[in-house]
């Protein structure tokens, strides 16, 4: 059980930063096309359809109607590593007369707090990691 | 998509704000020479930008051929044009290219016009080198996690 919740946990974590690498490619796109004429900006949002995909996997731990008969269809509990991000894409709407839509600014700020939670994410899995190695080794010790 | 490609997506930023930087200093240099190989007074340079996609995976062909945008792209100078408007007229009678009237053709650079676009090269620079910054930070964090 434990194991199991761990995994999960881990999972999540890993999806996330994978994610917040994905972005941080977007965010160079962007901004190395920032004087390409007629250049749209993209951006991806993958939270909405992680927290759904977490909430589901934790949920699916406690409510898992019953196969009773063999002719139940099976469950299919979508798994965080099927997630997929939104993809955005900023048309119709330019700063310069050259309809190109990426807004500097919010680049730099979007970096900024991708970066913030990048590390925030790799932090809490250093600390898992450690605190897994904490319990095996107290574990064997005994 | 990894590091390396958000690396180099960046670096492909600075190389093409480069290749602008150096059009404008070569616009600034000769913004007084009226006479160039190919003849006639020089001619404003300028490079066109084009967004190519990072890499030619399967997805990214078959999205290009159903016309759907790609999403991750590279800048690339395509092209480096010349300016077609027409040149400064300057009053200089005793200047060996003077036209019959006295008027010497200049090269049609605006200098004013030139340090914009240095500053706009240069800012969209800076964007670039912090992105490679941020990018190099991600990465020692997710280094650091086996540490």
């Amino acid at each position: 059980m434990i194991l199991s919740k761990f995994d999960d946990l881990i999972n999540l974590e890993r999806k996330a930063m994978d994610f917040r690498n994905l972005r941080q490619d977007i965010i160079a796109s962007n901004v190395a096309n920032v004087n390409t004429p007629n250049y749209n900006a993209s951006g991806i949002n993958f939270e909405t359809n992680l927290k759904a995909a977490a909430k589901l996997t934790d949920d699916s731990m406690e409510l898992k109607m019953a196969d009773t008969n063999p002719r139940h269809l099976a469950q299919k509990i979508p798994t965080i590593d099927d997630v997929q991000p939104l993809w955005l894409t900023c048309r119709d709407f330019s700063l310069h007369n050259d309809l190109n839509s990426v807004d500097l600014d919010q680049e730099m700020a979007r970096m900024s707090e991708n970066n913030i939670l990048y590390a925030a994410v790799s932090g809490v899995i250093k600390k898992r990691l450690a605190g897994m190695n904490d319990l095996i080794t107290t574990a064997s010790s005994r | 998509m990894d590091f390396l490609s958000s690396l180099s997506i960046s670096s492909s930023g600075l190389t093409a704000q480069r290749v602008r930087m150096d059009l404008i200093s070569s616009n600034l240099a000769n913004v007084n020479s009226t006479q160039t190989e190919a003849g006639g007074p020089y001619r404003r340079k300028e490079p066109v930008f084009q967004s190519v996609p990072v890499d030619e995976s399967f997805r990214s062909l078959y999205d290009k051929q159903l016309n759907l945008p790609d999403k991750i792209n590279r800048v690339q100078v395509v092209d480096i044009v010349e300016n077609p408007k027409d040149f400064r007229m300057q009053y200089n009678p005793n200047h060996p290219q003077a036209d019959k009237d006295g008027y010497v053709a200049m090269p049609n650079v605006n200098v004013v016009e030139e340090m914009a676009n240095m500053i706009e090269a240069n800012r969209s620079f800076e964007a670039n080198v912090a992105v490679i910054s941020t990018t190099k930070s991600m990465a020692m964090k997710a280094l650091s996690i086996s540490q």
